[in-house]
């Protein structure tokens, strides 16, 4: 499969280790990215303000995809619901369509809808498949216990993005983990937002609302948590320490991208798979699977 | 119902059961935050400036009420349509204005080529602000108007 890497804002900038153990898992297991240097902003904060406005900001990116004749892959899940619930809307609604080709005219794109949107987890789960990871692994990591956070836009809405999971009930993050050799936790926060789409409005309400999926997964004796959007992981791994502190609890738990758990997995280097950057640090995890671990 | 708003029609299907609170994760935490409370102002049309100015700002747009909602009610969507309602009274609050305004200017929510020394670093791919497609886009759309308007007394 060849397709155009979207990485929006928050994620070349915020969550280079996603990208960076991306970019490295595609590869290995044969995916091909393509950069698009023109991509912009998704549209996401502009869904806030004006509709056509939103539509216009993420057709322009479907319109440089589709100029190229790719699909679209994102990291970020707030940039998969913006792009493809845009790319809905605007093939749903002809008055739209007309507008966002008069603006997008003027900036010399054109939109048809061919290019399709589908979040970098998803490309793992279906292209590459499950089956096929737990194939290439090199470096089972059993004994590992895992809560995977969902978050919301890459399962919702579900007629958009869910694919085959089922908003209220999803597998595929959790099949994948477990095709590490690791073990996915049962735990009352597993589907809960983290609540990164308020810390600008309202810090406070966004982090209690982040605290309380990080006790759940830490009742739960998560080794580590696993996400799939760079909002995520700096609600729940970026502001872990101001939590502890405005929670008076203590959780030191590790929070991972989908990418460096599969990639450690298969043996790849920590380093390279950015596991310098994070912030809670896998000291535990990296002294019992890397790959120059002793066993 | 007020004129101005026009997704009323949307809400009426609403029989107040709360299934949209019982899951919302901001309620959980802000108990003055209450989806099935803002349908209901809709439907009896008081849309007040405490709706407005706060409220409809708190919603963290994860969609959970809209999917669960036994009447189909679009709950998420009008939460954002009275946002846009908000932002044409002048109400815009300052994160949405400083990422809209960033955006204005380089394309992203942030200026991505400050980043480029770390991401060599990384070992990623140099990255580029431009924001002439956006200075046509915002202009055309009448957008940098909207960012600028002093909130309505």
């Amino acid at each position: 499969m060849k397709a155009a890497l979207f990485l929006g804002c928050s994620a070349p900038v915020r969550a280079q280790n996603y990208e960076a153990s991306f970019r490295l898992v595609a590869d290995a297991l044969g995916i091909e990215l393509v950069d698009i240097l023109e991509f912009g902003c998704c549209g996401y904060p502009a869904a806030s303000i004006d509709d056509l406005a939103a539509a216009v900001l993420a057709a322009r990116n479907l319109a440089l995809a589709e100029a190229q004749d790719l699909d679209l892959i994102t990291l970020c899940s707030a940039c998969l619901g913006s792009l493809a619930s845009a790319r809905e809307r605007i093939l749903k609604d002809d008055e739209l369509k007309a507008a966002v080709d008069r603006e997008l005219d003027k900036i010399d794109l054109k939109f048809e809808g061919k290019t399709q949107v589908i979040h970098a987890a998803r490309v793992l789960y279906e292209t590459v498949g499950a089956e096929n990871i737990k194939r290439a692994v090199k470096r089972p990591l059993e004994g590992l216990k895992v809560a995977v956070h969902y978050g919301c836009h890459y399962l919702k809405p579900g007629d958009v993005v869910g694919h085959t999971d089922n908003p209220e009930a999803p597998v595929s993050l959790d099949e994948m983990v477990r095709a590490t050799g690791a073990e996915t936790l049962e735990y009352a926060g597993r589907l809960g937002c983290c609540g990164g789409g308020i810390l600008g409005v309202s810090e406070e309400t966004a982090l209690n609302v982040t605290q309380k999926r990080l006790q759940s997964a830490f009742n739960a004796r998560a080794d580590c948590m696993v996400t799939v959007c760079p909002f995520c992981s700096v609600m729940l791994e970026g502001n872990q320490k101001k939590i502890e502190k405005q929670s008076e609890s203590k959780f030191n738990l590790p929070v991972l991208y989908l990418p460096q758990l599969i990639g450690l997995s298969l043996g790849l280097d920590p380093d390279a798979l950015g596991f310098k950057l994070n912030r809670v640090k896998a000291k535990k995890i990296l002294a019992e699977y890397s790959p120059d671990s002793s066993r | 119902m007020t004129e101005e708003f026009k997704h009323g029609e949307e809400a009426l299907p609403c029989f107040s059961c709360g299934t949209c609170t019982a899951g919302c994760a901001v309620r959980e935490v802000h108990p003055g935050f209450d989806p099935r409370k803002i349908i209901r102002q809709v439907l009896l049309g008081r849309i007040d400036d405490g709706l407005l100015k706060e409220t409809v700002w708190l919603c963290a747009d994860c969609h959970t009420c809209s999917e669960r909602c036994p009447q189909g009610v679009p709950v998420n969507e009008i939460i954002m349509a009275l946002r846009h309602l908000a932002v044409k009274r002048g109400i815009v609050p300052a994160a949405y204005k400083g990422q809209m305004d960033t955006i204005h200017k380089s394309g992203h929510i942030y200026e991505v080529a400050d980043f480029n020394k770390k991401r060599a670093k990384t070992g990623l791919p140099e990255l580029r602000d431009d924001g002439a497609p956006y200075e046509k886009i915002y202009s055309s759309l009448g957008l940098d108007r909207v960012l600028k308007q002093e909130e309505e007394k």
